[in-house]
């Protein structure tokens, strides 16, 4: 079990530490080329190859999607309760703190342990939770809603051409599942080094409450995952994911939308590195309890 | 058979295009990072997970080495004589007609056209091709070149690692092997965006004689793989990729080597432009014979 683990959390974690060291020692690390490249480029080709190359029924996909909606408002629900009962802004917290690093994270996560019908789930329920949170991040964030903005982001657009392949079962011309493929295998572990880059350059503003509010976050996510697990009745590589998916920390675009809405970016990086760090706690317990349950 | 080059061509062309036009579009691109990052994280890891994709071709790895070694040297002086002829011969026409852009560009063909074993024969060029010419292409653009900076560049110890596991007959263990193809991944995808940035960027002139060169030099290339497998019998998949390897366009990293030292960046701009605009015309026709000899 334990060589099992280091397998499947090694290559994860070694990449974020290129991108670490690389950024405490040269500090030249071109986070915002790699996530612009990322956006428009090698993230659309990931989705859109991980969805064409799918060996997958629809429905599989369908409920993997529904339950992602499901996670994702639970969350956002159960961090509009905290911060209703507890008197924080909602405004600073609801865009940020609802969501997990479905992406980058859980995708590799996925793939190193269950193999590569997981990444494309994990795919799935990535979409879900990046399209929510373009939407009503910076919607709540500001007060301004763009959602045929939306429509014109190449990850959006990438599903939705992927649509007439899964729903029509056209053949998919090899040159641009190869194309997409080279393109699409340098996102996760680019992202990766951002994620590792970001650690290494956030200050953190050390209060208390930032401790609490990620071991919420956390356990929230772990509660949510198995709650719907079990209320859907979900099993075998589905409920896998989804569980996987819904206890990840908090994703790095937190951050981004922190800084540039001015919501105290400064806790909000001191809730990913808590809850990042603490999930490499979390993160190989849940898989074992994945091998010996599901 | 069109369908066939599409498959292997596009993905190739379709990443220079993009970065072509990313730069071309005004975006930045951090071309010195990308460089910096390959060379020293993510190509050493791809070659290491790459030569473990070599399965049954064992035995024909020491023939590869040699027919590169071979490859290579034959190259240098028939570019040198090329030169020669054009009435050209200077140390940046030199390492640019001698080089070919065997790693962005061969490896993703290599890996389309052939699988990956494939890209694990073409790696064995790249690696090859890194031990000797870039070293001497350092040496004659810079007039020195101390050994010691061999030991300096990643992709040599990641070549040694793995030769170290396949000589005990030790696969690489699990999380090795999955850290580096992750790793790995970046390369080729960033290598060829950073080769169609270059283009984007570097100014090539017009010239009727540095034209011809560039399709003298496209010619020899390939008739120098041609000569080199055939001097060594090698069929099927190695014959194949060698003649790829031989039949790339000259390698942008001359020209910043070119830039560098002052030694004709002009022309060795011009000529990289050149030889990667005939290629868009002459590698589906190398593929187009090499996949058909194979099938």
């Amino acid at each position: 079990m334990l060589v099992e683990l280091i397998t499947i959390m090694s290559p994860i974690l070694l990449c974020a530490l290129v991108g670490f060291i690389w950024e405490k020692k040269l500090q030249d690390y071109p986070a915002e080329f790699v996530t612009r490249i990322g956006m428009t480029i090698t993230i659309p080709c990931l989705i859109f190859h991980g969805l064409i190359s799918a060996d997958l029924d629809i429905t599989t996909l369908k409920t993997v999607g529904l339950v992602a909606i499901a996670c994702v408002f639970t969350c956002m629900a159960g961090v509009a309760l905290v911060t209703h009962f507890s008197g924080l802004s909602p405004r600073r917290y609801l865009p940020t703190l609802s969501f997990g690093n479905a992406g980058f994270l859980g995708i590799p996560l996925c793939y190193f342990a269950f193999g590569s019908d997981a990444a494309t789930l994990a795919i799935v329920f990535f979409f879900v939770s990046a399209v929510i949170h373009m939407t009503f991040g910076p919607g709540i964030a500001s007060g301004h809603f763009h959602p045929r903005r939306l429509l014109k982001t190449p990850i959006v657009m990438a599903v939705v051409c992927a649509l007439p392949f899964l729903f029509l079962n056209l053949p998919s011309p090899r040159w641009l599942l190869n194309t997409t493929n080279l393109l699409g295998q340098a996102a996760i572990p680019m992202m990766l080094m951002s994620l590792g880059a970001a650690l290494a350059d956030f200050q953190i503003d050390s209060r208390k409450r930032l401790i609490w509010l990620a071991l919420f976050r956390l356990s929230l996510g772990i509660i949510v995952g198995f709650g719907f697990v079990w209320a859907f009745g979900l099993d075998g590589l589905i409920a896998k994911v989804v569980i996987i998916e819904a206890s990840l920390p908090v994703a790095i675009m937190s951050y981004a939308i922190a800084e540039q809405y001015d919501l105290g970016h400064k806790e909000m990086a001191g809730i990913i590195l808590v809850t990042t760090l603490a999930s490499l706690i979390t993160i190989p317990i849940i898989l074992t309890v994945l091998q010996m349950q599901f | 058979m069109l369908l066939e080059l599409l498959t292997v061509i596009a993905p190739v062309f379709i990443c220079v295009a993009l970065g072509y036009g990313w730069v071309r579009q005004g975006n930045p691109f951090p071309g010195h990072f990308i460089s910096n990052m390959n060379m020293n994280v993510s190509v050493p890891c791809m070659v290491f997970a790459g030569l473990f994709k070599l399965d049954g071709q064992w035995a024909e790895m020491g023939t590869v080495i040699m027919a590169s070694v071979l490859a290579i040297a034959i190259m240098f002086v028939a570019s040198l004589l090329l030169a020669l002829a054009f009435g050209r011969l200077s140390r940046g026409y030199l390492i640019a007609l001698s080089s070919t852009n065997c790693g962005n560009m061969g490896l993703s063909l290599c890996l389309f056209a052939f699988g990956d074993a494939g890209l694990a024969v073409g790696i064995t060029y790249f690696a090859v091709s890194t031990f000797l010419f870039f070293p001497l292409a350092s040496l004659i653009a810079e007039g020195n070149f101390q050994l010691s900076k061999l030991f300096k560049i990643p992709i040599i110890y990641a070549t040694l690692f793995a030769g170290g596991f396949m000589a005990m007959g030790v696969e690489p263990p699990r999380w090795l092997a999955n850290t580096t193809t992750l790793i790995g991944g970046i390369a080729i995808p960033t290598m060829l965006l950073a080769l169609g940035s270059s283009l984007a960027q570097i100014e090539a002139g017009q010239s009727l004689r540095l034209f011809m060169l560039s399709l003298s030099r496209m010619l020899l290339g390939t008739a120098v793989g041609l000569a080199v497998t055939s001097l060594f019998g090698l069929t099927g998949l190695t014959k194949g990729v060698i003649i790829l390897q031989c039949s790339m366009p000259i390698a942008v990293f001359t020209y910043l080597l070119a830039d560098r030292y002052h030694r004709q960046p002009r022309d060795v701009a011009t000529m990289v432009m050149m030889t990667t605009l005939i290629s868009i015309g002459s590698i589906p026709l190398v593929l187009a014979f090499v996949l058909g000899m194979e099938g």
